[in-house]
């Protein structure tokens, strides 16, 4: 109960506050209570499981385990802070109230992320931060950039949330459950399955999009449109790592293969190098924090890719000292943002004395982002570069892990000086569109409680932290574990590459200026140009020009594939089944009137194809047909072939009063290649009939039913002309219904003569609309034969 | 030497639901000449309540499983839950006709029977038991089509639509026939039970050379039925003819036809050929390959494709391609010994949330087309998200579910089928089955963004009287209520058995 309560409560409060927008100030006691009572009062292992779809095994199931207890401590936690600094970052209380629903809808939609237990629900939870996110970076939504901000992010986001859902679902068919517990148990099920390369390509597709991996990652900066506390939640601390959590939930299951490791830390570490490049050269005080964001997404992820337990340590306190510095320096540059009316870092200088209290929460946030001891981030970057050591790992990864930990650690410290140094110290004083002022009560604790985190956390290891840690890493890897972590582990190799880490950062901050002017002169590789090539061109395009090649709105095209298909069908069945055409003596009965008959027509086929004008067609078809009655007259069939003639005559009037009304030559010039094309299949659909009728005839089965009719038409039926005996003695009803049937259709055709209007000239039909489009793709598609 | 039959042999009581509402048209269409032409809505309401009247019919014998016309005939669960489907179809239909007729100057009388007769073909396909039945029901299901296809008269593309939707469907039932005659040559029968017998007898023989004939003939008969459930490469006509018959007849007809193809492939395969296999003692049947050759080709084309349709009636054309693919992967994976039955409630119940989804879809389409036939463009329904909210976001949802999302019945039924697909081993056809979902997406969800992300001025939708609107309420709670409470559906799906012998 108290999951489904923790999970809900958020949005029962966001529904509140749409009855009553006054009570917005009081929302922020939810996330609050949420996390005092994570802290000191959740029980261990709280789950609740109610069945929905049985048969299909979906179910309501939340639980709670060490990862997704960090989570939610982060997720009230920070969210508590947002909400308490936003009620001052908004002027108007309108806004503020729909700001605060949206929030509290996102962190609904958060917490079920985290603490669900049945892989749809967190599918669904997924999406809808998805929707509640493109509503806040969509917030000013008067504002274009915001709104195409908004737009891509949603599109990249849910796109890679289908693309996870495509994963869970072979999940669930692969463990056959979609519960995560069980799922977690299931051993190597996942990893032996033959589901297991598609299973883990549309899963880190999801992730990587969420969390903002290279090439993935376009979608974060233009995200910053969003008014400041909501980066500082979603883009910050929390959203962006719902990537990193799926990986970390899913991970003992599916890491240890070569894949996994190479994928995921290679990923990583190309996000943390490019990310840290991109940030410095970046002026804008928030997109230098959202490169520096998906930079540090990056480690977490690259983090990931052994599975080891010191790097599950890592993840655990790197998760947890990004959140509160980065969220802290989000909200020091919403501050900065909101006191001068800018955020160019170039127009800022000197704000300390201005703005003490928000410049005290900037500047620890800032040592800790740098990786100085003895604050938290030191903590994360040794963990970092203990785990970049990990000797489970093979390969050219094994050499570059550390190397990139350093280089990319360096870079981090760089723009942490940049950002404290040239915003709040600097030699030049700040040129801003407002007089800067320090920010009101609620929005300079935010950052100060953050950074208090920053600076007692690694002080607290062992009573408070261990456990957390413990819990959490325990449930990453499946099994139990027990981490105590030390501050300082004496002179060792993390230390030295540290100390060298940090020393590098002051150095390029020191030459900051030439290195940003350097990076800003180069040509930025971006893959928006990639996206918007895919999506708005390669595909549509292609999608279009195999509609042309297939939809071409010619029925004889559409009659060629089908007879193409039925020759394909015929051929491969009897090529397959080697199965004997020449069986029983198929050629015996062959007598030399047949045989110039069967030469006659296939000249008269010949001529039909050759045949200049429709008239001559129809003619050549009408004489194939009376020799085609010829031969069922020396086969010993008079009657049949008496009917087949007499319906060859009406066939040929009708055809003849149809193509009147048509020009009499073919006018429709065809292609020689396209006229090989049509002899072919012509020439196979005969072949696969001959075939199949020699199949037929050389696999008998049964005897033939006609002797029957002979011998017993005297008998039984009293009558010497056996045809009509049976026309109208031993299928007399079918004769019967026949006849029924032929009077009926007379009477109709009769109607349907008497209903011609009688303003329509006899014989004449005048097509009243001639020029119609249509067709794929708004153009012709369609045959144009009618004249 | 002759047995007269007596009519009590024919145990017409079983047939009641489809026979009744074939007596009915054929009463209504006599009935209508009666009914002046400005209030041919009373025969729309008629036609109503004859659906209804076989609906109820319907569910009273519901868990019947008895047979009649000397066993040609069969009633059972299946045929029961595919009737409901067809009825409901037609039902609304029905309702979309009703303005649309008037406001495009088509309004006739026979077209309310011509929809019973249809919808009687297609139950009657969910029955038969015997070759012969499943071509008569065929024809009947097919030839009203033509008809209706045609029927805005003297419109080109309608005009179009009717002659090349007879032309490739006479041709497809040639390819249905030849396959029958070829499956009866080899098992001398044509009633589906006896065939099963016969094709056993067939396998066992050590190179019986009746062994290829029933291969082809099975092949031909896929082919034939391909054409009717639109299944790649024997699709080509669906696009050209659902965009340019009238737009109900276009909704009828996406679900109507492919239910009835999809019975009687159902019945063909898994009742007469489900061990027709080439060498005795396989558990896939010999047609799997061949099915799951076709859905995949299906989904991919059909799906690949719809990206590409600027035009909302060609677009759901194609995603009713793709969807047959589903459903065709429902079928390949009854081809596996032991899946048949599971693989054939899955079949019907993504059917189920198909129908209901899609003809919301149609619905929503039908509203906002203008008069004259135009305004069938995707970009038409820009801004609509603003003019009509509540339209909108039913809409949403169909997209969503014809995606596959949680929720809607859309996901219910493509888990169904997944799950039947994994079980029968056709690991390849599941991937392609997901990834293809999801990749339609990409033309679904642009109908989201073009109602509610893109600026514009809204379409008044005008098309939206109070008919329309009870169909999209309809299909809404279908779509909706079969997404949350889905036992709904599958305990009526749960009792189909069609396997003639448990494995």
């Amino acid at each position: 109960m108290a999951l489904l309560l923790i999970v809900f409560a958020p949005a029962a409060a966001a529904f509140v506050l749409t009855l009553i927008p006054r009570a917005a100030r009081l929302a922020i006691t939810v996330p609050a209570l949420t996390f005092l009572y994570l802290l000191i009062g959740a029980p261990d292992g709280m789950s609740i499981n109610i069945p929905w779809v049985p048969s299909v095994g979906i179910s309501i199931s939340f639980f709670m385990d060490g990862l997704g207890l960090l989570f939610a401590l982060l997720i009230s936690g920070i969210g508590s802070l947002v909400l308490l600094y936003s009620s001052a970052y908004f002027d108007e209380p309108a806004e503020y109230s729909r700001f605060s629903r949206y929030t509290l809808l996102f962190m609904m939609a958060m917490l079920g992320i985290v603490l669900s237990a049945n892989l749809l629900l967190v599918f669904i939870f997924w999406e809808i931060t998805s929707i509640t996110s493109y509503l806040l970076i969509g917030f000013k939504h008067e504002k274009e950039a915001a709104r195409d901000g908004a737009r891509r992010a949603l599109i990249i986001t849910s796109a890679g949330g289908l693309a996870m859902m495509a994963g869970f679902l072979l999940v669930g068919i692969a463990a056959g459950t979609f519960e995560l517990p069980e799922i977690l148990g299931s051993g190597d099920v996942l990893r032996e399955s033959p589901l297991y390369l598609p299973i883990l390509g549309l899963i880190l597709l999801g992730a990587f999009s969420k969390s903002a991996q290279w090439p993935l990652h376009f979608w974060l900066p233009g995200a910053m449109e969003a008014p400041t506390p909501a980066s500082t939640y979603l883009h910050s601390a929390t959203m962006v790592k719902a990537g990193i959590f799926l990986l970390a939930r899913l991970g003992s299951t599916l890491n240890g293969t070569d894949v996994w490791f190479y994928v995921v830390t290679g990923v990583g570490l190309i996000t943390f190098l490019y990310g840290g490049v991109i940030a410095m050269r970046q002026t804008d005080l928030k997109a230098i924090l959202a490169y520096s964001t998906v930079s540090w997404l990056g480690v977490l992820v690259a983090l990931q890719g052994t599975g080891s337990e010191y790097a599950a340590s890592a993840l655990v306190i790197g998760i947890l000292a990004h959140a509160l510095y980065k969220g802290s320096l989000f909200l020091v540059a919403g501050s900065i943002d909101h006191a001068t009316g800018t955020r160019e870092i170039d127009k800022l200088g000197q704000l300390a004395r201005k703005m003490p209290f928000t410049f005290a929460g900037a500047v620890i946030a800032g040592v800790s982002m740098a990786g100085i001891p003895p604050l938290l981030g030191f903590l994360a970057k040794e963990l970092l570069k203990a785990a970049s050591l990990y000797e489970g790992m093979s390969g050219i990864l094994a050499t570059l892990f550390p190397i990139a930990a350093v280089v990319g650690s360096a870079l981090t410290a760089a723009v942490a000086l940049r950002i404290v140094w040239d915003t709040f110290l600097g030699s030049k004083a700040a040129d801003t569109p407002h007089e800067a002022h320090e920010a009101p009560f609620s929005m300079w604790i935010g950052p100060l409680v953050l950074g208090a985190g920053s600076i007692i956390l690694p002080f607290l290891l062992a009573p408070t932290l261990d456990t957390l840690v413990s819990k959490a890493v325990s449930a990453i890897r499946q099994e139990t574990a027990s981490i105590h972590l030390h501050l300082f582990e004496g002179i060792n190799t993390p230390l030295i590459m540290s100390t060298i880490a940090i020393l590098a950062g002051l150095g390029i901050f020191l030459i900051r200026k030439p290195v940003i002017a350097w990076l800003q002169a180069r040509r930025e590789y971006n893959p928006v140009a990639v996206y918007q090539w895919l999506f708005y061109d390669a595909l549509p395009n292609g999608a279009e020009w195999l509609t042309h090649r297939l939809q071409s709105g010619k029925l004889r095209f559409y009659m060629m594939i089908a007879i193409a298909a039925f020759i394909a069908m015929t051929g491969l069945t009897i090529y397959a089944g080697q199965i004997n055409l020449l069986g029983a003596d198929v050629l015996g009965a062959l007598d030399w009137e047949i045989v110039i008959v069967c030469v006659l027509l296939m000249v008269g086929a010949w001529a039909g194809i050759a045949a200049p004008t429709r008239l001559g067609a129809i003619v050549v078809l009408g004489i194939e047909g009376a020799l085609l009655s010829l031969l069922f007259a020396l086969f010993g069939a008079p009657d049949l072939a008496f009917t087949q003639l007499m319906i060859e005559v009406i066939t040929l009037v009708l055809f003849v009063l149809a193509f009147h009304f048509l020009p009499d030559a073919f006018t429709t010039p065809i292609r020689l290649s396209a006229r090989v094309v049509d002899a072919i299949i012509a020439a196979g659909a005969g072949l696969a009939v001959t075939m199949l009728i020699l199949a037929a005839r050389s696999n008998r089965i049964g005897d033939s039913i006609s002797h029957w009719f002979v011998d017993n038409s005297v008998p039984i039926g009293q009558g010497h002309n056996v045809v009509n005996v049976i026309l109208v003695d031993f299928r007399g009803m079918d004769t019967q219904g026949e006849i029924v049937v032929l009077i009926i259709a007379a009477m109709g055709v009769t109607a349907l003569l008497r209903l011609r209007p009688h303003d329509q000239p006899r014989g004449k039909y005048v097509a009243e609309d001639t020029n119609q489009g249509g067709g794929d793709g708004g153009d012709g598609g369609i045959d144009q034969q009618h004249s | 030497m002759f047995e007269v039959p007596v009519l009590a042999d024919l145990n017409l009581g079983v047939t009641l639901p489809s026979v009744f509402l074939a007596l009915y048209a054929t009463v209504l269409l006599a009935v209508d000449i009666f009914i002046p032409s400005e209030h041919k809505i009373r025969t729309a309401w008629l036609a109503l309540a004859g659906i209804v009247v076989s609906f109820v019919l319907n569910l009273m014998t519901y868990n019947t499983v008895d047979s009649a016309f000397f066993g040609m005939f069969t009633a059972d669960p299946f045929s029961a839950f595919l009737n409901i489907i067809s009825l409901v179809t037609a039902f609304i239909s029905i309702l979309l006709s009703v303005d649309y007729l008037k406001r495009a100057g088509i309004e006739r009388g026979e077209f309310y029977p011509l929809i019973l007769f249809t919808t009687t073909g297609i139950m009657f396909m969910g029955h038969a038991n015997d070759l012969i039945v499943i071509f008569v029901g065929l024809e009947l299901l097919s030839i009203p089509l033509y008809v209706m296809a045609a029927l805005r008269y003297p419109d080109l593309k309608s005009e179009e639509s009717g002659i090349k939707y007879f032309i490739l469907g006479a041709f497809a039932s040639a390819f249905f026939v030849y396959g029958s005659a070829l499956i009866y040559g080899a098992t001398g029968t044509t009633n589906l039970p006896e065939i099963f017998q016969s094709v056993s007898v067939i396998t066992a023989t050590e190179g019986n050379s009746s062994m290829m004939i029933l291969l082809m003939g099975a092949g031909l008969a896929i082919v034939g039925l391909g054409f009717k459930v639109a299944a790649v490469p024997f699709h080509m006509w669906t696009p050209d003819v659902y965009e340019g018959a009238p737009t109900p007849v276009t909704a009828f007809m996406s679900v109507g036809a492919k239910i009835g193809g999809f019975a009687a492939l159902l019945r063909i395969l898994i009742v007469g050929l489900p061990m027709l296999v080439i060498l005795d003692g396989q558990t896939t049947a010999a047609w799997q390959q061949t099915i799951a050759l076709i859905a995949a080709a299906t989904l991919i084309i059909g799906n690949l494709v719809a990206i590409a349709q600027t035009n909302i009636k060609r677009m759901l054309a194609y995603s009713s391609i793709a969807h047959a693919g589903y459903v065709l992967m429902a079928i390949a994976a009854a081809g596996t010994l032991g899946i048949g039955d599971k693989a054939a409630q899955s079949a019907v119940v993504y059917l189920m949330s198909y129908m209901f989804t899609n003809l919301g879809a149609f619905a929503v389409a039908l509203a906002i087309e203008k008069n004259d036939g135009t305004g069938t463009n995707i970009s038409d329904f820009v801004g609509l998200g603003k003019s009509k909210p509540a339209l909108a976001l039913m809409m949403t949802v169909f997209m969503l579910s014809l995606t596959g999302i949680p929720l809607t019945s859309g996901f219910i039924g493509k888990w169904m089928v997944f799950q039947a697909t994994m079980e029968s081993g056709l690991v390849g056809l599941a991937i392609v089955g997901v990834v293809t979902s999801v990749a339609s997406a990409f033309y679904y969800v642009r109908i989201i963004v073009n109602m509610f992300l893109k600026d514009g001025e809204g379409d008044p939708a005008a098309g939206a009287t109070q008919y329309v609107n009870w169909a999209v309420y309809v299909s809404f709670a279908g779509t909706v209520l079969l997404g949350i409470f889905p036992f709904l559906m599958l305990n009526l799906a749960n009792p189909i058995t069609l396997a003639v012998i448990a494995p």
